[in-house]
This record gives structure tokens, C-alpha cells and sequence, in this order.
């Protein structure tokens, strides 16, 4: 309930501070956006290098952005963060036994219950050139994204620094409504994920250390296809301020060692402020 | 508006779509078919000791294989588990059943073995040790009388920078003594670095004391290759004076790469008695039936180039207490390396 409160409060800000504004500064164009924005997503992933179970998280998510837009172009910047559950979907309630036996041949008998935590991040650097400006605005370039998936149990550990080729349209809906769609698509990538032999143990290294040299390796479209898709809408509150709310849509495949395969679904608002 | 309009019914359909089916596309059912293949092709495809152990993967699938169908339970399951991993006399092969009644699958002398009788860390206390100092969770040290030292090990699980400050701290503290008994007999494994480094802390120069390689395709043949793994000289204090290195059948992994590297330290003896056997790292796997299992990945072998799987390491002075000796307070292979350190 607290989050729900905060969140409430965070998004009327905006429209409290727009109540205080002179009517003249909506008129106002700025060209800069900073931005915040809290969202939920659910992940469903299976690696079979590790386990032959369908895997679901419940993650919370926080994200920042700061977008630049030129006559011509576009610049966006991204940093997300999600924390949560992560847990094998249809085998909850699982426990691990363990028996310990004293001197004497006494047993104890230790159950814990199978739980695990899941990590995972974006950071994105976008730039896009305008190639049409009719009713629909298109815009197309590239994006240069580093993804971490970090789940506790190791299961779809994965960091990609990938190139993505990228499409973005976006529309304006009477003066303040604005809709946006953006595609992603990795041209090439180096994605890091465990060996074959899903261990990383070095006479020298640490494990972190490891798992980036022996796990690295440069990939095209044959061993690494994902896609992205964010769906945007945002309201222009005041000159100063948007309100909004997002869908992305995050689909991954690695065929190898053993596939892993990922999406995940994200609904998220967020509050920008212009300058 | 149309682009627009196309991706949303897109999202919906990914959203509302069986995307687990279509998305996903799980290779196993849930059923005792399913988890018999699933568990034979794991260590089919990731097993390191195939080749070293002389195990036809293979002929043990035709085997049991037959013994299931996908009307089977999870008792028969369960058993035809139990008589297919008892064929790698493993101890680091074990299945992990996740529901109530069915204990852990063991594959090695782990099975049989489960009870510690030759060693008591509380008789030590109250019968050996002048003094001691739980140093922290794992890590035990203290005083024997004629002016030896002691340390005692459970496992290799602190983070290294926390080895590092506490083996300064306990050397510097032992540093006088005349010698120096280290147990690891109940020492289960843990991290084969930490091993490297606090062999380091008794060592006077460098030597090759293990190489480590593991599986990286699909044959069983298909290795990385070799890692050296060295011993050499560590931290700010070596101890080079006589050290007695207490192991036995409890000793595992981790604890048995640290018995070979103790072992190139020239002021190194092995008293006690045989290590368990089980060197390799493992990974940890699903199936799915939500059980776990272990897969040993790797090919270790000492500086000779043996492979001592399943054999362990044997001590260069065997001792070793039994039950009734153990509660007695008598612990024979302790007296033996205090015994070696007086002469």
C-alpha cells in the first residue's frame, strides 16, 4: 500500500506544480527531457544449460532517461533496474531436505524451502535520424545496450553488450497527447554466459573475472535473436512536465550452449521534466 | 496509426498468447519419461569422468531406460534413479529429491558412510587444546601442548579477503611454535582458489601441484584445456616450519585439492587417513520434476598427472580413531602428528 501511495503522490506532482504555472510557459518548446519512471514486469525464462523448468520473476522496476531531441534527431539514454522473485513456475513450494547424523547415528531431518532473487539492468544509448515527418514521425538508427539478467541461482545468467538496429514512430494526438513505438533489433553482440560446463573457477581469478573471460564471445544474428518493443504514451501536463506510461515487450533467444530463452512483459509510468 | 495498431495487437498477443508453449517451448514434460531423459543426457553431456571411470553412458541407458514408462511413479522413478547413479561411485554425483520422503540419491561411499567416528572437534577442545579461539565460523586455532599449534577448518566458504586478514592474524599469532597440526577432516570443500591461496601461507616456492580441465562439448572427450593450478608462496608470512596436515575420509573436494597442495610444501606431512575422493567442481541441474542433481564437470589430476577419483588421497602416516576411542576423548591421528612434530 505504501508504494501504491507514493507512486500516486509522485504522479500527481506534476499537475499540482502545473496548477501553479503561469497559463503563457505550456506555449514553451524544450528540447531536453530527464526523466523517471517505476513499472512492474514479469520475466518467464528457461536455460537449459541449467534446468529444464520454466522459470517466472515478479520484479520491480525503477528507470531514469534523459532524452535530447534536434531538429533532425533524437538522443535517448536509459538506465533500468529491476529486483525481485524469481522462481521455477510450476514447481513452487519446493523444499531441499538435508539429514545430518550425530555420533551415536541420530538423525535430524532440515528442510529449507527453494527460494531465489533475480537482479537485472539496462543501460541503453540511442541515436536516431528523422526519415519522415508526415502525420506519423519515423525516425531509425542505432542503439548501443548493455543487458544483465543476474538471477541468484545462475539460472539464464547473462550480460549482452549488443548494437541494436533500431525504428521509432511517434505520433501527437491533439496539442499534449503524444504515442510512440520503438523496435529494437541486435545486429551483434558479446554476450557473456557460463561455459558449457556452467562453472567459472580460476588459479588466479575471481569468479566475476571468469565468468567475463571464458563466458565472452562475439555473436550475430545466427546465435543471439531478441527483439524490443516499447509502446509510450505520454501527456504534456505543462510545458515543464510530462506524465506517462509504458509497455515494453523484451523477447530473447541464445541457442547455445543449451538454449535459453527469455521475455518479459513491463508496464511502467513515468514523470519527465523538460528543459 | 496502422504500425501502431499492428504492434499493439502484436503485445496482446504475446501477452495473452501461450507464451510459455510458443515462446518457450520447454524440450521435457513433466513425467518419468521425460525426467529419465532429461538426467541421462545432462551427464552424457556434461560429465567429466566418462573416460576415467570406464562408464558405457550408453549401455546403462538401454539398461534403464526400460524400466519406465510414462505411466511410472515417482517411486519407480526414484529407484531407477538410485540404480542408474550408483554406476558412477561418485561422491560428487547425488540427486536431491524436492518433496517430503525421499532422501538424497547418493552415488559414492557417501551412501554408506554418513556417520564421522573418527572425529569429535569438541573432545579436541576439552582433551588436546590448551587454549583456542573460534576465529570465526569455519576457521578454529589454538594451542597444543609442546608448544605446537593447531588450526581447524570445516569448509572453504569465506570470501578471500577475509582468508587473507585471518591467516595473518593466526600465523602471526603461531608464529613461535614449533610446529603446527592443520584438520581438515571434516573439511567438505568449498572454494578450490581459497585452497590455492592458504597452501600458500606454508609454502617456500612454486610448484604445479594440480591440473584442472572440464567438459566443453558434447563427446565425452571434449575437454578444455588444461588449467595449472600452482602453489606459491602467500601473504606477508609463510609458516615453513613442520606442519602435519590431518585429513581422512570425510575430506572432500576443495579440502582435497588443498591436500595436494600441502602436499609440493616440502614441510608438509599427511597424517590420518584417506581423503574421500571427489575433486571436480560441479553443476548443479534441474529436472523437470523440480529435483536436483549434481554433475562433476571436470578431469583433476596432481602434479603427476593422476587422476584420483573415487581413491582420494592416501596419508603419508595412516591414524585413525575408532567410534568408541572418539568418545573416549582418544584421537589417534592427532597423537600421531603431535608425535611426528615432537620427534
Amino acid at each position: 500500500m505504501n508504494a501504491i501511495k507514493i507512486i500516486t503522490v509522485w504522479l500527481l506532482l506534476p499537475v499540482t506544480i502545473q496548477a501553479q504555472q503561469p497559463d503563457s510557459t505550456i506555449t514553451r518548446v524544450y528540447k531536453n527531457q530527464l526523466g523517471f519512471g517505476l513499472g512492474y514486469q514479469s520475466r518467464q525464462l528457461i536455460d537449459e544449460q541449467k534446468s529444464a523448468l520454466v522459470y517466472q520473476s515478479k520484479e520491480y522496476q525503477a528507470k531514469i532517461f534523459f532524452n535530447k531531441e534536434r531538429k533532425q534527431s533524437l538522443f535517448l539514454t536509459s538506465l533500468d533496474f529491476s529486483l525481485g522473485s524469481f522462481y521455477a513456475k510450476h514447481q513452487t513450494g519446493r523444499h531441499l531436505y538435508s539429514v545430518d547424523y550425530d555420533i551415536d547415528g541420530n538423525v535430524t531431518i532440515d528442510s529449507v524451502p527453494v527460494t531465489s532473487g533475480i537482479l537485472a539492468g539496462k543501460f541503453k544509448i540511442t541515436y536516431l535520424r528523422s526519415i519522415s515527418n508526415k502525420s506519423l514521425a519515423w525516425k531509425a538508427g542505432g542503439t548501443i545496450q548493455d543487458q544483465l539478467i543476474y538471477p541468484e541461482n545462475y539460472i539464464g545468467l547473462l550480460n549482452s553488450l549488443s548494437l541494436n538496429a533500431t525504428v521509432y514512430v511517434s505520433k501527437k494526438i491533439q496539442e499534449n497527447h503524444t504515442v510512440s513505438a520503438k523496435l529494437e533489433v541486435p545486429v551483434a553482440a558479446v554476450n557473456t554466459r557460463l561455459p558449457w560446463h556452467n562453472t567459472a573457477t580460476d588459479p588466479v581469478e575471481s569468479e566475476m573475472s571468469t565468468f567475463f573471460k571464458k563466458g565472452s564471445r562475439f555473436v550475430t544474428l545466427d546465435k543471439f535473436q531478441s527483439l524490443q518493443l516499447n509502446l509510450n504514451y505520454s501527456f504534456r501536463v505543462s510545458s515543464r512536465w510530462n506524465i506517462g506510461g509504458d509497455y515494453e515487450l523484451t523477447w530473447i533467444r541464445v541457442p547455445y550452449y543449451q538454449p535459453m530463452k527469455s521475455f518479459v512483459n513491463r508496464i511502467s509510468v513515468f514523470t519527465s521534466y523538460n528543459f | 496509426m496502422k504500425t501502431l495498431t499492428l504492434a499493439l495487437v502484436f503485445a496482446g498477443v504475446i501477452l495473452l498468447g501461450g507464451c510459455e508453449k510458443t515462446i518457450l517451448n520447454p524440450e521435457y514434460e513433466n513425467n518419468a519419461v521425460d525426467n529419465f531423459e532429461c538426467l541421462w543426457r545432462n551427464y552424457d553431456l556434461n560429465y567429466g569422468q566418462f573416460l576415467v571411470r570406464n562408464i558405457n553412458w550408453d549401455s546403462l541407458y538401454t539398461v534403464y531406460r526400460a524400466q519406465i514408462n510414462e505411466q511410472s511413479g515417482t517411486d519407480e522413478l526414484y529407484g531407477v534413479f538410485e540404480g542408474l547413479i550408483r554406476n558412477f561411485h561418485d561422491d560428487h554425483v547425488f540427486i536431491d529429491p524436492t518433496e517430503p520422503g525421499y532422501p538424497r540419491i547418493e552415488s559414492g561411499r557417501s551412501d554408506t558412510m554418513k556417520i564421522q567416528t573418527d572425529f569429535s572437534i569438541e573432545q579436541i577442545k576439552e582433551h588436546y587444546l590448551i587454549s583456542h579461539e573460534q576465529y570465526s565460523e569455519h576457521i578454529l586455532y589454538g594451542m597444543l601442548s609442546g608448544n605446537i599449534g593447531y588450526i581447524q577448518m570445516d569448509v572453504f566458504g569465506d570470501p578471500l579477503s577475509f582468508i587473507q586478514t585471518a591467516f595473518d592474524d593466526i600465523l602471526n599469532k603461531l608464529k613461535d611454535t614449533r610446529g603446527l597440526v592443520f584438520d581438515i577432516r571434516k573439511l567438505e570443500g568449498g572454494d578450490d582458489r581459497l585452497a590455492k591461496f592458504i597452501a600458500g601461507r606454508f609454502s617456500a616456492e612454486t610448484r604445479l601441484y594440480m591440473t584442472s580441465r572440464k567438459r566443453n562439448g558434447p563427446g565425452h572427450d571434449d575437454f578444455e584445456s588444461p588449467v595449472s593450478w600452482y602453489v606459491n608462496p602467500e601473504g606477508s608470512l609463510q609458516y615453513t616450519k613442520p606442519v602435519m596436515l590431518l585429513t581422512g575420509r570425510f575430506t572432500a573436494s576443495a579440502g582435497e585439492t588443498f591436500t595436494w597442495a600441502m602436499n609440493e610444501n616440502a614441510n608438509v606431512t599427511q597424517v590420518g587417513d584417506t581423503t574421500l575422493g571427489a575433486f571436480s567442481d560441479i553443476m548443479v541441474m534441474e529436472l523437470p520434476n523440480g529435483w536436483y542433481h549434481t554433475v562433476p564437470v571436470g578431469d583433476y589430476r596432481n602434479s603427476a598427472g593422476v587422476n584420483l577419483e573415487g581413491t582420494g588421497i592416501a596419508p603419508d602416516y595412516f591414524a585413525r580413531s575408532t567410534k568408541d576411542e572418539t568418545i573416549a576423548g582418544i584421537d589417534r591421528g592427532l597423537d600421531k602428528a603431535i608425535e611426528l612434530l615432537q620427534q
